[in-house]
């Protein structure tokens, strides 16, 4: 196990290098330019190269390759062009409400769409499956935006239940973070509760056939027992690979959930920043994003071992 | 020496303006006799995070200036009608020789960090103001010497302000009043601390002005508190001028980037103001009783700009005009408009390259704008020879207003014979290619508020969107030298309207419609005028 683990860090390393020097190529690659982003239609060529020089723009590229690496390695992901600040500070200011969405978005996820897809599956072809099914249909096809704008216009505008938009940090209210994440988390869960819904149904469907899930009703056992002892267990192989994959996606992805509730997550930060051409924070918060997918990925990787003795990593 | 502080030509001129074109902002949310409350929290919700707000720099657009206005303030300002008005200085003099300006300051106006203001910090303002460029600045190179601060500033003592220029200029005054890239004044140690750099430490925006900054976490909210040691000037309030009062505590800015939600956070009575709306809740947000529709004057014009350095519309020259006068006859503005803004509410025609609400509109040549007659064109193409050459027409992508005017127009001109092309990039790509001299022949923009002719960015000594050189059309470049260095308002705008009617008459640029923003404001808010700006001193809430 030890030896994985050192091995898994050590190709981490090598994917993170990759990204690090992909993200900057194509960075420089895409045109645009920040100076006269900032400075709009009555941006001069003299404004324009001073502000260049400022953000250190007018030296060759590889010079900047070179001086970035030499700055990551001093754990230091520079200033953000747009803001001024450190990027590292600005990337770690926008982990918490991108975190908590991930976290109770994918619980919800999984509260939901896993016991559904094992009714549904354990209900084939009767009303509750088709239900279940139709309704998972319409979770996967109705877009989150949409979704997040009705929210607001029932919950936050009619019955004032709600805040529209807004984040109060944990450590300010605990309350109102949550108030605050209610509807965000609702949006981004149903549709991930649906692919869920469908993910656990298929797989459950397929274990329900296997043998041993014969053998087990043919002792005698009762079927609640069948269902959670010996189905369900092989089951959440698949189940766990799928919620790894939505909690990332919802940590690093959300961005128009964030844009509409107005959260500060870091998906915000990496498309403002991709507009602003802010190429410190554009690398930055990619880099970031990267070294999460691989702790999560990492982390789904181990939970096999917990949950199927019959992984082993040599 | 004569004393020049309160011209009776200008004002009479502005009062002229007011009553022939019927416009004077006005309290939109008061009664008059309402006496005014102090306290409480006004917030505004922004779509972006300005970044910064260095008032010498940055000029992207209103989300900047409508944080930095509350903060800094300069030695001048406008009246409702654009007309300069005295608000750090008390008043100037101006020699015989129309060269050298003499400010007297206000005294005992301190900085936010409690400094008193004094000549050095104008001196290291206006200096600054200058070196790191930006339109007005390096309009000011052009009538002064300010290679050092010396060889054009002197403080003649703690409260005088000495401005030599090598000829007579309005851009001096214009610069020291005009809300973008205009001369604020800040501390001269904050300029110490960052000479032509950007100031990037929130915590060193210290102005003078009514409000001071507190607190700014960045793409979230920005806060301003009412500075106590603020001292409103005598005089009543005029436009953005005379006495400025903060009433409220607090002056709190959400960013909050989608238009909907901003709409619906002022629904619910979060936010006290919406600006830039989106158009579909324009009905619904007028019908709440609560609410009060802000029209004051456009945000913007669309516009269309040719390259008048490279292709079919600059070269040869006779034949270029002939092809971009049929362009100008082709389009029909109101159509245009109706695409573009649905509601008529929200546009107007009108064929002044200055606004109406400034002291500059003028109608000159007016015949040539939203012709709407495609036969003219037609003949015109046929006469220049056009063999359906590729016209290729940038806009942006993900800027749905441009993208949507650039098709509206691409459609009539197509409907004349014209073989246009569009090249749709995301924004940022698109500011890029502003400075690209070939590769395009029209490109789509939108013009906004600007208090002053020299400020219109689409003149010829403009760096972006391939202008003329001087050996193209040298008329433009003399023209443009005229209207920066002459003094006279009435002569001023004589030229400005001669320079209106070449840009029309050689179809050297598109005019379209006034855009207003959906721009609505709660009926809490008492005193809230409906000008171009929005400014939040003079204003109280209902309690």
């Amino acid at each position: 196990m030890r030896t994985f683990l050192i091995r898994r860090l050590a190709s981490m390393l090598g994917v993170l290098a990759v990204v690090a020097i992909a993200t900057f190529l194509i960075i420089f690659l895409a045109p645009g330019d920040p100076a006269v982003l900032m400075l709009g239609d009555q941006a001069d060529q003299e404004s324009v190269a001073r502000l260049h020089r400022e953000m250190g723009l007018d030296r060759p590229l590889l010079v900047r390759l070179v001086l970035w690496f030499a700055q990551l390695v001093r754990g230091d992901l520079g200033r953000s062009i747009y803001h001024g600040e450190p990027v590292l500070r600005m990337v770690l200011s926008r982990v918490e409400p991108s975190l908590l969405v991930a976290l109770l978005g994918t619980g919800l996820a999984v509260v939901l769409g896993v016991p559904l897809g094992v009714l549904a599956a354990t209900r084939r072809a009767a009303v509750t499956d088709r239900l279940i099914m139709a309704g998972s249909v319409l979770g996967l096809s109705v877009p989150s935006f949409w979704m997040a704008l009705n929210l607001i216009l029932l919950f936050s505008v009619y019955l004032r239940w709600t805040p529209v938009s807004g984040y109060v940090p944990v450590a300010q209210d605990p309350w109102e973070t949550l108030r605050a994440l209610i509807l965000p988390c609702v949006s981004v869960g149903i549709t991930q509760a649906a692919w869920l819904a469908r993910v656990t149904r298929s797989a459950m469907l397929e274990v329900l056939l296997q043998e041993y899930v014969r053998t087990a009703r043919s002792k005698g056992l009762r079927e609640r027992v069948v269902l959670t002892r010996h189905a369900l267990r092989n089951v959440l192989l698949p189940v766990v690979t799928v919620t790894g994959i939505v909690m990332i996606t919802l940590f690093s992805s959300a961005v128009i959930i964030e844009v509409i509730f107005g959260l500060p997550g870091i998906g915000r930060l990496v498309t403002d920043s991709v507009l602003r051409r802010d190429y410190p924070v554009i690398q930055g918060s990619i880099l970031f994003v990267a070294v999460c997918f691989a702790f999560i990925n990492l982390l789904v990787d181990l939970a096999y071992v917990y949950l199927d003795p019959r992984v082993h990593y040599a | 020496m004569r004393t020049d502080r309160a011209r009776p030509g200008h004002a009479v001129l502005a009062l002229l303006a007011v009553v022939l074109l019927g416009y004077a902002p006005a309290a939109l949310t008061a009664p008059a006799a309402e006496q005014p409350k102090r306290g409480g929290v006004i917030r505004i919700g922004l779509p972006t995070d300005p970044g910064g707000i260095d008032p010498h720099i940055l000029t992207t657009g209103q989300d900047h200036r409508v944080v930095a206005w509350e903060i800094f303030e300069q030695l001048f300002t406008t009246d409702a009608g654009t007309k300069i008005i005295p608000m750090l200085a008390e008043g100037y003099t101006l020699s015989r020789d129309r060269r050298v300006y003499t400010f007297r300051l206000r005294q005992g106006i301190t900085f936010h960090n409690g400094k008193e203001m004094t000549s050095e910090d104008v001196l290291a303002s206006l200096h600054r103001w200058v070196a790191v460029g930006g339109r007005m600045g390096n309009l000011v190179k052009l009538v002064a010497d300010t290679r050092t601060p010396e060889s054009w500033l002197r403080a003649a003592d703690r409260y005088t302000v000495q401005v030599t220029l090598t000829k007579p200029s309005v851009a001096l005054l214009q610069g020291l009043s005009t809300i973008r890239q205009g001369a604020y004044i800040v501390p001269k140690e904050i300029i110490d601390k960052y000479g032509t750099r950007r100031i990037t430490e929130w915590g060193d925006n210290i102005g003078t002005g009514p409000f001071r900054l507190v607190s700014w976490t960045k793409d979230q909210s920005i806060r301003l508190a009412r500075y106590e040691g603020y001292k409103p000037r005598s005089d009543a309030p005029v436009g953005y001028g005379g006495a400025r009062v903060p009433y409220v505590d607090v002056i709190e800015f959400l960013v909050i980037p989608d238009p909907a939600v901003r709409a619906a956070e002022l629904e619910v009575g979060k936010i006290h103001i919406l600006s830039q709306g989106p158009v579909s809740a324009l009905k619904r947000l007028q019908q709440n009783p609560n609410l009060v529709f802000v029209k004051g004057a456009p945000s913007w014009y669309d516009h269309i700009y040719f390259n008048l350095r490279n292709g079919v519309f600059a070269e040869p020259r006779d034949r270029a005009m002939k092809l971009r006068q049929a362009v100008l006859a082709a389009i029909n503005v109101r159509e245009v408009a109706q695409v573009s803004y649905g509601d008529p509410a929200l546009y107007r025609l009108d064929p002044g390259y200055m606004w109406k609400e400034t002291l500059w509109w003028t109608d000159a040549c007016k015949e040539f704008y939203n012709q709407a007659s495609p036969a003219k064109a037609k003949k015109l193409l046929q006469e220049a020879g056009y063999r359906g050459e590729k016209i290729r027409f940038r806009t942006s992508g993900d800027r749905a207003e441009l993208l949507v005017f650039t098709e509206a127009v691409t459609r009539q001109l197509k409907e004349i014979g014209m073989n246009v092309e569009i090249a749709a990039m995301d924004y940022g790509s698109y500011t890029k290619a502003w400075f690209a001299p070939t590769g395009w022949e029209l490109s789509a923009l939108q013009a906004t508020f600007r208090d002053d002719p020299i400020l219109l960015p689409f003149w010829a000594s403009s760096d972006i969107f391939a202008r003329p050189t001087r050996e193209q059309m040298p008329h433009l470049y003399e023209q443009e030298t005229r209207l920066i260095t002459e003094d006279d308002l009435d002569k001023r705008r004589t030229i400005l309207a001669e320079m209106q009617c070449t840009f029309y008459k050689e179809a050297l640029h598109i005019r379209l419609a006034d855009a207003f923003e959906v721009r609505f404001a709660s009926r809490v808010l008492r005193n809230f005028k409906n000008t171009p700006e929005i400014f939040l001193w003079n204003v109280w809430l209902r309690q």
